[in-house]
């Protein structure tokens, strides 16, 4: 990511230091959703809804390194607000891989270019153990969607819905649709009150006897698998480019106070153990960060035939943001603890973050399962 | 989310203190009352975690996250009716006459359940022990007197510690970092006493306190060599309490800033005399560090047994999450963790019993005492008078000096230390498992678990943050040798 031009990356820093930093701690404290979509209209004025899509589509035309680059410099100020983007991002992302053109008026609506208030999107990707799965049943000749989602993100947040579901009588045919909110049969539970990305609320979905129609389908029906493990894939790697943002943030602020900080009659920096924390977070922020450029910049095999797991890179990367955000707290000491001081927040959202796209043990598992 | 409940642990009914500690087995046979208290002591205080605390768990940190100046007193009148407020004392004299075991059984099943709750009503019970580490009998008399009326009037007395400043954590904790540091509080000699000056941080219960335990030296520019402790009542002109924390979790209990502007401390209240404070604060942690230990234990029980229930009762494909193979090994492996260090965490308790201060009520002229004397003698002023006479007070410190030596305290200083770390280790270690064992819906709120994880960090920072812990066990088993070592070669 860091191959991509200065001056966007200065726009992103300049974006979530200016826009997203500032009320961030009071926003995670209030759990304020109604500033996340403030953020969001700032956020349209410059095209960052659409930034990974084609111009044609009503997009910015940057390519979804870019997103990555921008989630990861939006997660460095709040991983809550960055989430949003990133389901968003994702969904935008799987609305254009498995629909193409043939979507553009919706592309273009959620890129924010069409007039009225810019809608924000998520999806839903079928989730391992769920045990009422999405699924497209015929009803005589009208297909009908039924299934829980246990959780989603932006679920609070969002006017469209796009989601992967499976065919019946059609074991592994699954299908790419997008729903509106106000869908009939649709309904949401109660928020989840997860211990981090506070301003995303994310919320149970049941899908009862929903009809899709003619429009909702996206691409052929029963033809979107490929298309299913590319936008997860892609997910996995914003994830992944979230996590690296919270990181590195932790691990400044951590650098910093051990520079402002005294006991033992010295600044803590010089306390070795200080130095092998720091220096131990500084290990896996540069690991990680270079999985992720690998995801982004470098998606063909390598030598050995081999491509990046996705998976793998968003289980090591948000598993190293939970021990950097740790550490954070604990070279801060009691401050660490406190809200005001921003830390503790790292470690909530780490933490929530690490579960996004399945649990990391999960990942690992799958990655040698499914090849069998 | 139907089924009947795995009853482990916490949602257990039965005592199982020698099941999970079968080494018991052979004490109980040598003392069995000991560990016949011990088992009673966690079979209440596991139904009481049940019961009382477990249900109002998620209540009380949400009121504490709209308002950090939230207390459920009903939940603590309860406590308190129970007299868990006043534990450590003896049962002649109106408390419950724990051991360290007892303590530590009980410190684990609250914690279990809520470690903010444990720090709420059992922490406060360090008070005590601060006075009974020096076993000033007047002192110590005086308090019993106060906690047992308050105790029985329904009535809050809180007593905190307050030893860390906002310059300075680890400096007030050890001897070669107190040399260095620039104290934020401090005490003026003026006629007939001290006047205190300054600010204390990240206080627990401080702004409940009745009473407020100060370390503070009494000439800055030497504060190893001027420390002292004062005790210092919360009605002092000059008092006050500034902001009380939001924390990100242990929000059940208080942390607050305390401040003092001119606080006039008489000579009576000088708990420990200027060059004794860090020795005091020394033998305060050298029992305090291995409760924080069992408390960390706690919370990774809790975290452990709210999973074990989790994944059994969610469905996962046609059958349940807990049939996952990596979960099912996840959670031998915290199983295991947690069997080992509650291990190290009991046989501190007991160390504690047979060595420490804990030791001096089986000292042969107290039994007597409680045995013979009526409670009214006990608790009456003459007693407390005699006990305050300077004499009498300082016979009973000799006592105490002669059985819990100098090298006593440090040798528990770093056994506490090594009970605290991987107590606390482990909460939070087990706490961040679990929840990547969950998931997404495991971690909501209403199941618990991640409160755990939020409760865990704050108990690897505070009574010495895990770093400083590590010093003091490098320190006494290799640091100081290396010293003597490098100190005979010098002579040589």
């Amino acid at each position: 990511m860091d191959d991509l031009l200065p001056d966007l990356l200065e726009a992103f820093r300049r974006f979530a230091r200016n826009e997203i930093l500032p009320h961030a701690l009071e926003a995670d404290r209030d759990r304020d959703t109604e500033w996340v979509r403030a953020v969001w209209a700032r956020a349209r004025e410059v095209g960052l809804p659409g930034l990974h899509l084609p111009e044609a589509c009503g997009g910015s035309g940057f390519s979804v390194a870019a997103a990555a680059a921008f989630l990861d410099a939006a997660a460095s100020r709040c991983a809550g607000v960055a989430s949003v983007f990133a389901y968003h991002f994702a969904a935008v992302w799987a609305l254009w891989t498995a629909g193409g053109e043939g979507r553009t008026s919706d592309l273009k609506r959620l890129a924010g270019a069409a007039p009225g208030v810019a809608p924000i999107a998520t999806v839903l990707f079928p989730s391992p153990g769920e045990r009422y799965p999405l699924r497209v049943r015929s009803n005589g000749s009208e297909p009908v969607l039924e299934g829980e989602c246990a959780l989603a993100g932006n679920a609070a947040l969002a006017q469209d819905f796009c989601l992967f579901a499976e065919e019946e009588g059609d074991a592994g045919a699954r299908s790419c649709l997008l729903l509106g909110r106000d869908s009939p049969g649709l309904s949401f539970g109660e928020p989840a009150d997860l211990p981090g990305l506070k301003v995303n609320p994310f919320l149970p979905l049941r899908f009862h006897g929903v009809k899709v129609p003619d429009s909702g389908w996206v691409g052929e029906r029963g033809r979107a698998e490929r298309a299913l493990e590319r936008s997860e894939r892609m997910f996995h790697g914003f994830v992944a480019a979230m996590a690296m943002g919270l990181g590195r943030d932790a691990f400044q602020r951590a650098h910093g106070y051990a520079g402002e900080r005294y006991q033992f009659g010295r600044m803590i920096l010089q306390h070795p153990e200080i130095q092998r924390m720091l220096g131990a977070m500084r290990m896996k922020l540069q690991v990680g960060r270079s999985a992720c450029r690998g995801l982004f910049l470098e998606p063909v095999p390598d030598a050995s035939g081999e491509s990046l797991d996705a998976g793998l890179v968003k289980a090591y990367c948000t598993d190293a943001a939970l021990e950097i955000a740790l550490d954070a707290v604990q070279i801060h000491g009691g401050y660490g603890y406190m809200h005001a001081y921003g830390v503790e927040k790292l470690m909530r959202d780490s933490k929530v973050l690490q579960v996004l796209g399945d649990r990391n043990p999960a990942l690992h598992v799958r990655s040698i399962a499914r090849e069998l | 989310m139907d089924r009947d409940p795995l009853r482990v642990g916490l949602y257990a009914p039965a005592p199982d203190l020698v099941d999970l500690l079968p080494g018991l087995g052979r004490l109980r046979e040598a003392d069995p009352a000991y560990v016949k208290r011990a088992e009673q002591a966690q079979a209440m205080a596991r139904r009481f975690a049940r019961e009382e605390i477990l249900p109002r768990v998620q209540a009380i940190d949400e009121a504490c996250h709209q308002d950090p100046s939230y207390v459920d007193w009903d939940l603590w009148q309860k406590a308190n009716r129970e007299k868990y407020t006043v534990g450590f004392i003896p049962e002649r004299m109106g408390g419950m006459g724990w051991s360290a075991l007892d303590a530590t059984a009980v410190a684990e099943e609250f914690s279990a359940a809520c470690v903010g709750v444990s720090a709420l009503i059992l922490f406060n019970t360090f008070g005590l022990l601060g006075a009974m580490v020096e076993f000033r009998a007047g002192v110590v008399l005086k308090m019993i007197r106060e906690m047992v009326e308050a105790q029985r009037a329904g009535r809050p007395l809180f007593w905190s510690w307050a030893i860390t400043e906002p310059g300075a954590g680890t400096d007030v904790e050890e001897a070669r970092a107190m040399a260095t540091m620039r104290p934020s509080a401090w005490a003026d000699r003026v006629e007939g006493g001290y006047r205190i000056q300054g600010t204390k941080c990240f206080i627990t219960n401080g702004s409940l306190a009745h009473y407020v335990v100060a370390t503070l030296p009494t000439d800055r520019r030497r504060p190893l060599e001027t420390m002292a402790t004062f005790l210092i009542p919360a009605a002092s002109p000059g008092f006050r309490v500034g902001t009380v924390e939001r924390k990100c979790g242990q929000k059940a209990s208080h942390t607050a800033e305390l401040f003092f502007e001119e606080v006039f401390v008489p000579l009576e209240n000088v708990w420990e005399p200027p060059g004794r404070g860090l020795r005091h604060t020394r033998e305060i942690l050298s029992v305090t560090r291995g409760f924080i230990g069992t408390v960390g234990l706690g919370i990774a029980r809790g975290a452990l047994e709210r999973c074990i229930r989790y994944v059994y009762q969610t469905p996962f494909g046609d059958g349940r999450m807990i049939d996952v193979p990596w979960v099912q090994l996840a959670v031998a492996d915290m199983l295991q963790e947690v069997a080992a260090v509650r291990a190290a965490c009991y046989n501190f308790a007991m160390a504690l019993d047979a060595f420490h201060v804990m030791k001096l009520f089986r000292t042969p002229a107290v039994r007597a005492a409680l045995a013979a004397l009526p409670e009214r003698v006990l608790l009456g002023e003459p007693l407390a008078a005699l006990a305050g006479n300077r004499r009498v007070s300082e016979a009973a410190g000799r006592l105490k000096q002669g059985r819990v030596t100098e090298d006593t305290v440090e040798r528990f200083v770093k056994d506490a230390s090594a009970v605290k770390v991987a107590g606390t280790d482990l909460a939070m270690r087990v706490s961040c498992r679990v929840l990547d064992v969950v998931g997404l819906e495991g971690m909501a709120r209403k199941h618990g678990m991640e409160k755990c994880f939020r409760d865990a960090k704050a108990a690897q920072i505070y009574e010495g943050t895990n770093q400083v812990n590590r010093i003091d066990i490098f320190h006494r088993e290799v640091g100081r040798r290396l010293e003597s070592i490098e100190r005979g070669g010098d002579r040589g």
